[in-house]
C-alpha cells in the first residue's frame, strides 16, 4: 500500500519538513517527479489503525506544520501519484483519495488524462487523433502494436499505476545530523566565558561521532544573543576543515581560534552546534609512509588553522588556466580540495615576472617614453599577444621588460589598439 | 681538520647548544640546505642556507632580485611539503615559479589583514613544522614579534625567509644572518652580509644573472597546438 503527499508549495524547508514527517510513519519513501513524496505504508498500516487513522495522523501534523498538500492512498505507487496530483479546478487543496484494491483503483485511474503520464506526453498529439484521451482508451489498445509505436516506458508506466509491475524506486537515504543547543544560566559577555560550555558541547559532539563512525569536515556554530530588550541575529560561525576529524582537541583548537577572531555583538543567551557535512571515519592509513601521513595531516590542520582566522578567502591555492593572459592563466583561489597536477602549456620565456599586479597600473608618458619615478629603459620585448576574441577580454599587448635607474625590474605592456601608445605596468621581477 | 685538540681537551667534549669555539666559527649547529648559487654557499656558515634559523633579506624595494635568488634552495629542498608565501607584495606569478621548476601545488598564498594577523600566520606556519618553507614579508615588525618568530623558527626545521626594505638594517634583529640585496644595471645581484656567523668577505659578492634561454627572432614555437611566432628588435 502506497501513500502520495503532493504539497501545494515545493520549498526547500517544506520538503525538509515533509521528510521528517514522513520517517515517523515509514522508512522507505521517495520524491517521485519532483515534489511528490511517495511512502511504502504497507508495514505501519495497522500501527497506525488503518487508513483511516494514517489519513488523520498525516493530516493532523500537516495542520501543525501550516502546510497544505493532496493526499491518496493507492495498492500501487504511480496509481497513488495520480489520484494525489490529478488537479480539478476548484479541488480542494487538502483533498483526500483512496483506492483499497487494484480494482477499485482501475475505476478511479481509468478518467484520468492520457497526458498525465511523463512518458505518454511526446506521443500526446498522436494519441489525440487516435481518440485516446483518457487512460482507459489507452488500456483498450493493442499492447505490442502501442510498444512499437511509442515506447516500451509507456506501457511499463501504465502497468505500474495499474499494478500490474513491480514500481521499482531508490529509497530516500535520510541524512544523519547532530544538532544540539545548550542554553546558558546567564548573559555570557565574553566570548572566553562561553568556553566551557562550547567545551561541553563540543566533547558531546566527538562522542555522537565515535558512535556513529563519522568524522566531521564541516561544523556550524551557532551563536544566539540577546539583551534585556530583543533578541538579536544569531552569529553563525562556519567551520569547514580540509582533513575529517572526529578529534576533540583538533575541533576545540579551531573553534577556539575561530572565536577569538569573532566580535560579539551582544551578550550570548544560547549556544548550538550543527554538524553539517559528514564522512565516513577513515580507519586505515592510506599512505604507504606513516611519515607522509603525519605531515600532510599537520599541513591540513594549519590551514585549516589559518582558514580559522584570516578567512577561507584568504587561503589560497592556485589553478593555473592554459591562457595568454597572464592575468587569466595566474588564477588563485581559496580551493579546499588540492588541485590536480595541471602543468602550464604555455611557454612565457623570459616574460615571466615573479610579481603581478592586481590590475594593471597605467604610466606616464614623457618624450614617447613610458615614465614611473623616471624614464623606463626596454631590455627585452616585445613579445606579442593578441588574444581573447573570443570572450570579452579581447587584448592586443606588446609586452616589454623594462628597468629604470634603481635597476629594478618592469614587466609592461602597450596597448595597440589605439593610435597613441598607451603604456601600463603588469609585472614585477622578483 | 687542521686544528689539534689541545689543553686537553678534546673535539667529542659535549658543548652546551649556542657555544662554539673560535676554529669552529664558520659552522653552526643548524642544518642547512643548498643555496644553488655557489659564490654565496663559500660564504654561508656550513655553506648553505640554515633550516629552522630567522634569514631576513634586505632589499630597496621589492622586485630587486628576492626571489631569483632564494628559489634555487626551495627547488633544492629535499622534501615535498608546501611553501607558504605570507603576504608579498603582488599577485605570485604562477609561470615563474613554474619557470624555477617549483609545482604550484605546493604553493600557499596566505593573506593576513591586521599586523597580529601576520604574526600569528607566520608562528602557526612554524609551529605546525608541517611546511618546507615560509617567505614572509611583515615589516612594520617589532623586536618582540621577530624575537618570538625567531623562537618558533628554531623549533622548526622551515626555511624561513622574511623580506624587509633595506631602511631596517640599522635596526636590531635576532636572526643569525642578514643579507643586503642590490641589483645593478647589468642585471648582477650585489650581496652585502651584513650579519652572519664567522667572515665576512671584504667585497660584496656578486651574483651574475642565469642565462636566460633568450629566443632569437623569427623562431617559431610550437606551444599547446598553436605556432608562435618570435618578434624581436
Amino acid at each position: 500500500m502506497w501513500m502520495a503527499i503532493a504539497p501545494s508549495s515545493c520549498k526547500s524547508d517544506s520538503q525538509a519538513a515533509l521528510v521528517s514527517l514522513a520517517a515517523a510513519i515509514t522508512p522507505t519513501m521517495t520524491w517521485h517527479h519532483g515534489n511528490t513524496l511517495l511512502l511504502d505504508v504497507k508495514g505501519s498500516l495497522q500501527w497506525l489503525g488503518g487508513v483511516r487513522g494514517l489519513r488523520r495522523r498525516v493530516q493532523t501534523e500537516l495542520k501543525n506544520l501550516e502546510m497544505r498538500a493532496r493526499l491518496a492512498v493507492a495498492p500501487s505507487a504511480t496509481g497513488a501519484w495520480l489520484l494525489a496530483t490529478e488537479s480539478n479546478p476548484g479541488a480542494n487543496h487538502n483533498r483526500w483519495r483512496y483506492a483499497l484494491s487494484l480494482k477499485r483503483l482501475a475505476k478511479q485511474l481509468d478518467p484520468i488524462a492520457v497526458e498525465r503520464l511523463p512518458s505518454a506526453q511526446p506521443y500526446s498529439v498522436w494519441l489525440q487523433q487516435l481518440g485516446c484521451y483518457q487512460l482507459r482508451h489507452l488500456r483498450t489498445l493493442e499492447r505490442t502494436e502501442l510498444a512499437a509505436r511509442t515506447s516500451p516506458a509507456l506501457l511499463i508506466e501504465m502497468d505500474q499505476a495499474y499494478g500490474r509491475t513491480a514500481f521499482i524506486y531508490q529509497p530516500l537515504v535520510l541524512p544523519i545530523q547532530f544538532n544540539q543547543r545548550l542554553t546558558l544560566t546567564y548573559l555570557a559577555k565574553r566570548s572566553a566565558a562561553i568556553e566551557p560550555y562550547l567545551k561541553r558541547l563540543l566533547q558531546s559532539l566527538c562522542q555522537w561521532l565515535k558512535q556513529q563512525h563519522m568524522a566531521i569536515t564541516h561544523l556550524e556554530c551557532r551563536l544566539h544573543h540577546r539583551d534585556q530588550r530583543r533578541a538579536w541575529q544569531p552569529t553563525v560561525l562556519n567551520l569547514a576543515i580540509g582533513q575529517p576529524t572526529d578529534e576533540f582537541s583538533v575541533l576545540w583548537r579551531w573553534l577556539s581560534v575561530r572565536l577569538q577572531s569573532t566580535t560579539l555583538p551582544a551578550g550570548i543567551s544560547d549556544i548550538g552546534l550543527v554538524s553539517r557535512t559528514l564522512t565516513e571515519r577513515c580507519e586505515h592509513n592510506l599512505a604507504l609512509f606513516a611519515d607522509d601521513h603525519d605531515q600532510q595531516g599537520d599541513a591540513c590542520e594549519a590551514l585549516d588553522l589559518l582558514r580559522a582566522r584570516l578567512g577561507a578567502e584568504r587561503v589560497r591555492q592556485t589553478t593555473p588556466r592554459a591562457d595568454y593572459r597572464a592575468e587569466l592563466a595566474n588564477h588563485w583561489s581559496a580551493s579546499q580540495s588540492p588541485p590536480e597536477p595541471t602543468s602550464l602549456p604555455l611557454a612565457w620565456g623570459p616574460h615571466c615576472p615573479a610579481w603581478l599586479l592586481q590590475r594593471p597600473k597605467a604610466l606616464s608618458i614623457h618624450r614617447d617614453q613610458p615614465h614611473l619615478q623616471g624614464p623606463l629603459r626596454l631590455l627585452q620585448g616585445p613579445y606579442r599577444i593578441e588574444t581573447g576574441w573570443w570572450d570579452q577580454g579581447w587584448v592586443l599587448r606588446d609586452y616589454f621588460v623594462a628597468t629604470d635607474s634603481s635597476a629594478r625590474r618592469y614587466w609592461i605592456y602597450s596597448e595597440r589598439d589605439g593610435i597613441n601608445a598607451r603604456w601600463f605596468l603588469h609585472g614585477l621581477f622578483g | 681538520m687542521s686544528n689539534q685538540p689541545f689543553n686537553g681537551f678534546s673535539r667529542s667534549v659535549d658543548l652546551p647548544a649556542g657555544v662554539w669555539r673560535a676554529s669552529q666559527q664558520n659552522t653552526m649547529t643548524a642544518r642547512t640546505t643548498q643555496t644553488g648559487h655557489a659564490t654565496l654557499a663559500r660564504w654561508l656558515p656550513n655553506g648553505g642556507w640554515p633550516l629552522g634559523r630567522l634569514i631576513e633579506v634586505l632589499t630597496q624595494a621589492p622586485g630587486c632580485g628576492e626571489l631569483g635568488l632564494v628559489a634555487p634552495a626551495l627547488r633544492l629542498l629535499p622534501t615535498k611539503r608546501p611553501i607558504a608565501l605570507l603576504n608579498p607584495p603582488g599577485v605570485p606569478n604562477v609561470s615563474a615559479w613554474q619557470q624555477w621548476e617549483i609545482p604550484h601545488q605546493r604553493l600557499w598564498w596566505l593573506e593576513a589583514k591586521t599586523l597580529q594577523d601576520r604574526w600569528w600566520s607566520a608562528e602557526t606556519v612554524l609551529r605546525s613544522q608541517a611546511f618546507a618553507a615560509l617567505l614572509a614579508w611583515l615589516d612594520p615588525i617589532d623586536d618582540n614579534a621577530l624575537r618570538r618568530l625567531h623562537a618558533c623558527a628554531q623549533d622548526s626545521n622551515t626555511l624561513l625567509f622574511i623580506f624587509r626594505p633595506q631602511s631596517t638594517a640599522k635596526h636590531f634583529s635576532p636572526g643569525p644572518l642578514r643579507l643586503l640585496l642590490t641589483a645593478d644595471q647589468n642585471g648582477e645581484l650585489t650581496i652585502t652580509i651584513l650579519k652572519s656567523k664567522g667572515s665576512k668577505p671584504a667585497a660584496p659578492i656578486v651574483l651574475a644573472p642565469k642565462p636566460m634561454r633568450t629566443q632569437t627572432s623569427g623562431e617559431v614555437l610550437h606551444v599547446d597546438g598553436h605556432r608562435t611566432l618570435v618578434l624581436q628588435k
